[in-house]
């Protein structure tokens, strides 16, 4: 199936962020900033150059999964919601590890470097989550039997739900919508550096698997959000907000005794062999010993 | 391929519109450090934590200068229109011109931050390790 529903959606988009930027005018001045948003968008292009460059690999290595599965489902009308659940449920192993794993979050970073919540975050893709082989997480969909073109459809309309939740324009959803369905409230708080809400809310379109995992926190109303990482870029440079964390990466594993090496490759963000550095849960304790 | 250049091309010109429009619409101002609360709730998010114990704004809040109990400095510094609090380490420059303090430091990157408070600079600030 050669049909890429994330292509489709670009002109709607660019619509919404038309939209956002004139409400953010009349109604919230300090939603948007431009070179943020030259940033945003900037790292979005960028890695639809990258995922047409590497999108190839990524549908062989999958298709081999599919093959080599004693399963076929094939294209059953039943299929494609099962499907679609499932995505989301690998989306989430994929979105946790992304921020437990610094391997897999220094692909994933650049999407929350921005200290702006708006609908050109959404944009803020990665240019190297093929090379840190984040597309593995999508592998037992296809050993399960699940077409491989099924999926990555699936994928598609996953990463298009996920784009108008990023947004302060709209507060809360109905009720039994927000008890379902990931929404803007939920992933603000999952933007948020706010000690509370660090390392909550990894859904990509269904919130209840945070819910059933252990890792939702519901947004309080009135606490004031500050979006983007704990240690802030304080900068706007395309390559080195794509970039940095691999680097930092480098630099420590190069730094640090052999022992230890691998520790930073695997382990959580913040982590050091000397604890000189904080982790989210470090830094959640230490906000919780302080509110006592 | 074609298709694909095509795609590229109009994804290309929809960003520098994009990008247009909101500065246009006026999203390009240089936010400031408004307040001596807009400064702690910078500070409070720094990496490790910072408890302040003093503070100095700059009239103008172009920056802010803040003083814990072990006698660590940390600088706020507005980020496009956003605020980026740093702890001033070792490399770090403090210049005293007049009533105009200028930190330099590789925690704030390239440039080179002003502060000239309301009232007089405080004497931590003067003789910081940092101070020349």
């Amino acid at each position: 199936m050669d049909f890429d529903p994330v292509t489709w959606a670009i002109p709607v988009f660019v619509a919404l962020v038309v939209a956002e930027l004139l409400w953010a005018r009349r109604r919230r001045r300090g939603a948007y900033e431009s070179r943020d948003t030259a940033t945003s968008l900037a790292i979005g292009l960028g890695s639809t150059v990258v995922g047409a460059v590497t999108g190839s690999a990524v549908v062989a290595a999958l298709v081999w999964m599919h093959d080599v599965s004693p399963f076929s489902i094939g294209w059953a009308w039943w299929a494609w919601p099962l499907c679609f659940v499932l995505d989301d449920l690998a989306y989430y192993c994929f979105h946790r590890s992304a921020h437990r794993v610094r391997w897999f979050w220094a692909s994933h970073v650049n999407h929350h470097s921005s200290q702006h919540y708006n609908l050109s975050t959404a944009l803020r893709q990665s240019w190297t989550g093929f090379f840190a082989l984040a597309f593995v997480f999508r592998w037992p969909l296809a050993l399960l039997g699940f077409e491989p073109g099924m999926i990555l459809v699936c994928a598609g309309f996953n990463l298009i739900y996920q784009f108008w939740i990023h947004t302060e324009a709209i507060g809360r959803m109905p009720r039994w919508f927000e008890a379902v369905m990931n929404t803007p409230s939920h992933h603000r708080v999952h933007h948020a550096v706010n000690p509370r809400y660090l390392d909550r809310n990894y859904a990509g379109t269904f919130i209840v698997w945070d819910k059933l995992f252990g890792t939702f926190e519901e947004e309080d109303a009135d606490t004031r959000i500050h979006y983007g990482i704990v240690h802030q870029l304080g900068h706007f440079n395309v390559v080195r907000a794509v970039f940095h964390e691999w680097a930092a990466i480098a630099r420590d594993v190069r730094r640090s005794p052999w022992r230890h090496k691998l520790g930073y490759l695997w382990r959580e963000p913040g982590w050091s062999h000397d604890g000189s550095r904080e982790t989210s849960d470090m830094i959640r304790a230490r906000w919780e010993r302080k509110r006592g | 391929m074609e298709q694909e250049l095509a795609i590229f091309a109009a994804s290309l010109a929809a960003v520098a519109a994009l990008v247009a429009l909101a500065h246009c619409l006026g999203f390009s101002a240089v936010g400031t450090v408004a307040d001596e609360a807009d400064a702690r709730e910078a500070l409070a998010l720094v990496p490790g934590g910072f408890a302040v114990q003093a503070l100095v704004l700059d009239a103008e809040g172009r920056s802010a200068l803040a003083r814990d109990a072990a006698g660590r400095l940390a600088a706020v510094v507005p980020h496009g229109g956003r605020l980026v609090a740093r702890v001033l380490e070792p490399g770090s420059h403090l210049a005293l011109d007049g009533d105009t303090l200028s930190i330099a430091s590789p925690q704030l990157g390239p440039r080179t931050v002003h502060l000239t408070p309301v009232d007089s600079l405080p004497d931590w600030a003067r003789s910081s390790p940092f101070a020349s």
